[in-house]
């Protein structure tokens, strides 16, 4: 599973599994959009009408996320602060600090509703299971 | 250890008071049913923490979800710091046994048989396993009907003293346990995480068999913690039950503040919603009792903490469960007896 699918489809079951926080990231949203680039492959997040959506663009976006996955995977787990990451360059980003404030809080709003789901979190076991295999094979 | 009567006495009302529950959800009763069988051992440099919990689903709007689901929680503290954290396997991957005192969660499991608590630990995500046998010490003693909110209520059946014996190894350090102290408690019941309520519980267990004295304190509040709801210090000597010290007899102080330097985070997922270092632990908790010329007083200050931390079922706030370990002096004088020592612990602070 790419960061794209898992993104796309995590995004989906929180629509289906906790709609008032999938409401709330795309009401934290608004007009900013985000571009993250895992392992290589874009993503775009951004809502539109209210409704928050992500497809396989990273074009145009007004903040730009770009690294690994096993990084994803360390962040996820609670191996690495995103400070930390920014700060040792595991983790770019580039944007005005208004519009990355905006994406920390669209993000507190997805956690919320991931960890009060079940679908989410098998999402993101398979998620893991595939990086922790890319990076694996990347280091032999 | 004791002669046979007592033990078999003993490890009977254990059979009869520490069976699982199971929800009532499959009989049609109302669903928010939890569980759990939570053990620790505390001896000088290591802490353990297992707890096999089970409990009705809610969906991610606090709904009732209409099945049941486990979490093993393994945690270990030794001089690098804490360790492990918390799985969630499928349910298909778990066994419990209602009526019995038996649980598989994924790969480790509990069972009492022939008068053992036998522990086995396979968590290699978590980067722990072992194998444990605990052997109890004292008769326990049931609290029914801790007030949790409305219509909801708590029960709560503790064995505050097992000695145990066993191995665990955790990232790839290995601890032979022999006779090292241990605390079991089984808490059951229909109520919500979030709920008007937070709480302190600790023991204090001396680190020599021969030395006869137990201690178990519990102090719960409100969620802000302004206002005291229940308070209870629970005094054994040798297997049996000797005091047992409630609310107006019993005082409990935070002082100071205290910052720890590096707080381990479960589920580690966790650490992106409640990030930082700030917790409810004060620098010093003093529990004092006192009561018909009986006295006990038990001081304890903190060293390493790590939070369990829990989505509330009907907001979307985080309840924290400040598993932490450090000393506790206890000094008392029953009937008469003074007696007094210092040993290892892990309190247990709960609060948003």
């Amino acid at each position: 599973m790419t960061f794209p699918e898992l993104l796309i489809t995590a995004l989906a079951a929180l629509d289906r599994e906790a709609p008032h926080y999938a409401r709330e990231m795309a009401r934290a949203l608004g007009a900013v959009s985000v571009g993250i680039t895992v392992d290589g492959e874009a993503v775009r997040l951004r809502a539109s009408s209210g409704v928050i959506g992500a497809d396989r663009s990273g074009d145009n976006a007004c903040v730009r996320i770009v690294t690994r996955s096993d990084t994803v995977v360390d962040l996820v787990d609670g191996r690495s602060r995103i400070v930390d990451a920014v700060e040792t360059g595991r983790l770019q980003a580039w944007g005005t600090p208004s519009d990355l404030e905006t994406v920390d809080v669209a993000l507190q709003h997805f956690l919320s509703g991931a960890v009060r789901g079940s679908n989410v979190r098998e999402l993101w076991i398979r998620y893991r299971r595939a990086a922790c295999g890319t990076h694996a094979k990347d280091e032999e | 250890m004791f002669a046979l009567p007592l033990q078999s006495s003993l490890g009977r009302s254990i059979e009869l008071g520490d069976y699982l529950r199971r929800s009532p959800l499959r009989l049609g009763e109302a669903p928010g049913h939890k569980e759990w069988l939570h053990f620790v051992v505390s001896s000088p440099g290591i802490h353990l923490l297992v707890n096999f919990s089970f409990a009705d689903a809610t969906d991610a709007s606090g709904r009732p979800a209409g099945r049941e689901e486990a979490r093993l929680i393994a945690l270990l503290c030794d001089s690098d710091g804490w360790t492990g954290g918390v799985t969630a396997p499928p349910w298909s991957d778990t066994s419990v046994v209602g009526g019995a005192i038996a649980a598989r969660i994924g790969g480790s499991q509990v069972v009492w048989r022939d008068g053992v608590f036998a522990i086995d630990l396979d968590e290699p995500e978590l980067d722990l396993t072992g194998s444990l046998r605990l052997h109890p010490v004292t008769f326990p003693s049931v609290v029914h009907n801790f007030p949790l909110g409305p219509d909801r209520r708590m029960h709560w059946f503790m064995l505050p003293r097992l000695w145990c014996s066993g191995t665990v190894v955790a990232r790839g350090r290995v601890h032979e346990l022999r006779g090292a102290p241990a605390y079991h408690d089984h808490n059951w019941g229909a109520f919500g995480w979030g709920g008007d309520y937070s709480w302190q519980w600790g023991f204090g267990l001396p680190e020599m068999l021969a030395d006869p004295w137990s201690v178990v304190f519990l102090a719960m509040h409100d969620r802000r913690g302004h206002h005291a709801d229940v308070r209870g210090v629970f005094v054994w000597r040798h297997a049996r039950e000797k005091r047992l010290f409630r609310d107006r007899d019993v005082r409990v102080t935070s002082s100071g503040v205290w910052y720890p330097e590096h707080i381990h985070k479960v589920p580690g997922v966790m650490r992106l919603l409640a990030p930082g270092t700030a917790t409810s632990v004060p620098a010093q908790l003093t529990i004092e009792a006192r009561g018909h010329g009986d006295e006990l007083r038990c001081v304890f200050r903190p060293c390493a903490v790590a939070q369990i931390i829990v989505p509330n079922d009907a907001d979307a706030g985080l309840t924290i469960l400040n598993e932490t370990a450090g000393e506790v002096h206890v000094e008392g004088r029953i009937d008469g007896e003074s007696f007094q020592f210092d040993s290892e612990t892990v309190v247990e602070f709960l609060g948003a």
